[in-house]
């Protein structure tokens, strides 16, 4: 069965069950939603040059087998695409795609659709780096994602969870030696980096990253 | 005529309205809160408690037996448990939730995150928690670990 049928069977049994169980004490009127794909978006200004930076991109995009699609070093453009990525992946890196429509928690995991449906899913990523020069003398990058989740025969649009966009701004900055300035706190990045702590043993998925991240950068931009 | 499952908390009130069920035109539960669109959960003798709704929530059924009712919204204390006898009364329970405290604490340093994922996914598969409750449960022990 392919996975947007599965979800699409799912949202409407779920709907079904809400509309039955509406004059049961006992019911759980609970609706679901399929979750359409998002652009990612993210910024995040760096205290060094777009040329210093735009190097240090490539040699990222180089670690991670990123295949470089566009590369435009004048305008500090580079579109990047990374077509493998294994549930292990999707897991940590995007949220699941069938959510609670009244607070977007996932209904699901992908590792339990394997377990259900026998079939695994696949994915990729477009990413799309913008870095702008700032007359402070800093460079601001800008980070565009689209996630897509496959299984044999469909494919739908995933959300991202905003996991491997931090992982990659974090090594951008360890590689460059370009501090980051501004939007994260250095407490909120301290606690992302143990996020990603988290991510890497497996004791977390992409929508509890996503649910964290959310909330350290609320509290991150209550400090500014 | 009405009952709490413990003392409450401070800041957090519950104000109940009983009306006869002559004069009402329903046996009906309505619950309110400050803030709106709480989450309604209820559970009947020996049951557990299931996602009904979200405030201001109003629900007529011919016949109600006791029922304990409880609300919670993000970013709010989850609200002490309230038990309505069954019944032909029309029922109104009001809760004026207080903001929650999400500053760690001590004790939240020496969280054994692994084992206490662990627990909560047992839980989760062994179907002690919903798929909501345990999405809320991770939510709040990686932020507790993280010392959000």
């Amino acid at each position: 069965m392919l996975l947007r049928d599965v979800l699409l069977v799912v949202a409407c049994a779920v709907l079904a069950c809400a509309c039955a169980n509406k004059t049961i004490v006992s019911g759980r009127p609970q609706t679901a939603v399929e979750k359409k794909g998002e652009m990612a978006i993210d910024w995040q200004p760096f205290s060094c040059s777009r040329g210093k930076l735009f190097d240090g991109a490539l040699r990222i995009a180089q670690r991670y087998n990123l295949r470089v699609d566009t590369l435009e070093k004048d305008s500090g453009f580079i579109e990047f695409k990374l077509g493998q990525l294994g549930v292990n992946e999707l897991t940590l890196y995007t949220r699941f795609p069938l959510v609670s429509p009244y607070e977007g928690y996932a209904l699901g995991s992908y590792r339990e659709f394997v377990e259900h449906y026998q079939t695994e899913p696949t994915g990729s990523v477009d990413l799309t780096f913008l870095m702008t020069p700032k007359e402070n003398g800093t460079t601001e990058l800008a980070i565009r994602s689209h996630w897509i989740a496959r299984d044999p025969g469909s494919q739908t649009k995933v959300s991202s969870s905003g996991y491997f966009e931090d992982q990659l701004v974090t090594e951008l900055a360890r590689e460059t030696g370009c501090p980051m300035v501004g939007r994260w706190s250095r407490a909120a990045q301290n606690k992302l980096g143990r996020l990603r702590e988290l991510g890497e043993e497996s004791l977390l998925d992409g929508d509890d990253y996503w649910v964290a991240r959310s909330a350290l950068l609320r509290g991150s931009d209550d400090e500014d | 005529m009405m009952r709490t499952s413990s003392a409450f908390a401070s800041g957090l009130l519950a104000v109940v309205l009983v009306a006869s069920g002559v004069l009402a035109a329903g046996c009906t539960r309505n619950v309110l809160s400050h803030p709106v669109s709480a989450d309604v959960y209820m559970k009947e003798a020996d049951g557990e408690f299931v996602w009904m709704g979200t405030t201001p929530y109003a629900d007529k059924n011919l016949v109600w037996g006791e029922s304990c009712w409880r609300v919670e919204a993000p970013g709010y204390a989850r609200s002490e448990e309230m038990c309505a006898p069954g019944g032909p009364d029309t029922i109104t329970i009001l809760y004026y939730l207080e903001e929650a405290d999400v500053r760690a604490t001590a004790e939240e340093s020496s969280l054994d995150i692994g084992a206490s994922l662990h627990d909560a996914r047992t839980r989760f598969q062994n179907g002690d928690l919903s798929s909501r409750q345990y999405r809320r449960l991770k939510a709040d022990l990686i932020w507790q670990y993280i010392g959000g």
